[in-house]
């Protein structure tokens, strides 16, 4: 019975490695860029004049602008969320008397 | 109505607001204020209430209703400057005295657009409502009936001993904005037909007060058999357009006397004081007959005006105190579907109780609620053969 439990175990945990690699490898894994050559025919001289004349085709690498978000600091939210922060910064309460007589 | 702690008043629940559109906003682009870590200096200049100028906060936005906004009567207390200008002398309520009056006690019902959709009103202490977020529909408790509590709010949920709630509350589930639209909320052109076609259009005052104007919100609306009689209630075939709906579903209300208002030597803050309050159901005479209050009988309120009531800005600041009833015309927020004037004809006719006779009305105050009172008390067919109607005496002044 133990043995069995140590099995399992042990399966379950290179299971778990297992992915972790996969999920690692595949972001890995880059985008091969193909560079299209155009070789030229010897059987066509015309072709081959041709063909000399098309400079090869490549994929232009595109570059991703990397934007990094530019920390603001909002004290008025870093303040106003806190409700400890704000009891602790209250103003001195001030004693409202109320002198009306009967209903408004 | 308990009011909010200091920090309740301010908290900003990040994880709901961060989901409002508002929050896009720069919280200095519209408080103003400075953006620091010190709480004295992030304060300076602070606007608490930015929506009390909203061309400047909200209309950027929000354009088609901002250009309404002087039209709504929370917002320029058109109702209010009325009933001042009926009663005062010829310079109305921009008398000196007068406009120091409604401004130390009458603007404070002044309604911004925050104070019904963030905040409450500042009326009762102000605070946001949900952690800065914009609330499209107003809180029924927290902004509503804040400022319209003693009587409507009371009214409709049943907080008076031995006063059911209003049916729509209880069995319609319904609040303030199901009936009381944005429409109404937000101010209408004083010309109706700068938007609506057709000869009703034609015929409708500007809305310069809460009972002037298009009749909104409308019972008819939607009771529709029921208000024209088109029912097999024999009391609706009968009465449907004679009576307001109040006067046979509404119980008794709030009414109130003698509101004096005055400076408090001890604070220096304004404060009011009344003669009294009760709980009271009267019919009189419709005051505001017209296309669209065609009613011959309706349901009436006292309001707490006296001759005297602001005595302490100056001396006979009312001078035409008479030219409005004091019994005045009142929609109750406390509908039932069966009431005792329901109960049989009887139950109004031939009952003075019910009804606003001169003998219930101050003397001080006969000459000014005569348009209102009853010159006799509706009575059935065959009674009203065998005593017909006396006119009441008034004497010459």
């Amino acid at each position: 019975m133990r043995e069995l439990l140590q099995k399992i175990l042990f399966s379950t945990i290179s299971i778990a490695i297992l992915s972790v690699m996969v999920i690692y490898l595949a972001g890995c894994a880059g985008n091969s860029s193909e560079v299209v050559s155009i070789e030229p025919s010897l059987s066509n001289a015309a072709s081959v004049v041709e063909v000399a004349n098309v400079e090869p085709t490549i994929e232009p690498t595109v570059e991703t602008a990397v934007i990094t978000p530019t920390a603001e600091i909002d004290h008025c939210l870093d303040c106003h969320i806190n409700k400890e922060l704000l009891i602790d910064t209250a103003d001195p309460e001030e004693e409202v008397i109320n002198e009306n007589e009967g209903k408004g | 109505m308990a009011p909010l702690e200091p920090w309740e008043k301010v908290i900003v629940d990040d994880g709901m607001y961060s989901e409002d559109v508002h929050s896009e906003v720069a919280c200095t682009d519209c408080h103003g204020g400075v953006q620091s870590a010190d709480k004295h200096e992030a304060h300076t200049d602070l606007i608490n209430n930015p929506s009390n100028n909203p061309e400047a906060s909200c209309a950027e936005c929000h354009p088609d209703v901002v250009a309404m906004n002087d039209y709504s009567l929370h917002t320029n207390l058109s109702g209010y400057h009325k009933v001042l200008d009926a009663r005062a002398d010829e310079h109305g309520s921009d008398d000196e005295a007068l406009t120091q009056m409604f401004s130390n006690h009458c603007s404070a019902c002044h309604a911004s657009c925050g104070e019904c959709h963030v905040s409450q009103p500042n009326l009762v202490g102000g605070g946001l409502v949900s952690g800065h977020v914009f609330n499209k529909t107003p809180s029924m408790t927290q902004n509503c009936t804040a400022c319209h509590g003693s009587r409507v709010g009371n009214e409709y949920l049943g907080k008076h001993e031995d006063l059911r709630p209003d049916v729509h509350f209880t069995q319609g589930r319904m609040v303030c904005v199901d009936c009381h639209t944005s429409h109404e909320m937000h101010g209408q052109p004083s010309d109706c037909q700068e938007c609506h076609e057709g000869p009703e259009a034609a015929m409708l005052e500007p809305a310069d007060h809460r009972y002037s104007g298009v009749q909104t919100p409308r019972c008819e609306t939607c009771h529709v058999t029921i208000a024209v009689g088109q029912d097999e209630n024999e009391m609706h075939q009968e009465h449907a357009g004679d009576l307001s709906c109040q006067v046979c579903h509404s119980v008794s209300y709030s009414n109130c006397d003698g509101c004096h208002v005055a400076i408090s030597e001890t604070t220096g803050n304004p404060f009011y004081a009344t003669d009294g309050d009760y709980l009271s159901f009267m019919i009189g005479r419709n005051p505001l007959k017209s296309y669209d209050r065609p009613y011959d009988y309706v349901t009436l309120r006292h309001v707490p005006i006296s001759e005297d009531s602001y005595a302490y800005y100056g001396d006979n600041l009312l001078p035409n105190y008479d030219a409005l009833p004091t019994w005045t015309y009142t929609t109750p927020h406390n509908i039932q579907k069966n009431t005792p004037q329901t109960e049989s004809c009887e139950a109004c006719h031939n009952n003075p109780d019910i009804f606003l006779t001169v003998d219930k009305v101050v003397e001080d105050e006969i000459q000014a609620n005569l348009p209102v009172i009853m010159p006799s008390i509706p009575m059935t067919p065959t009674l009203q053969l065998m005593f017909p109607p006396v006119e009441p005496i008034v004497e010459d002044e």
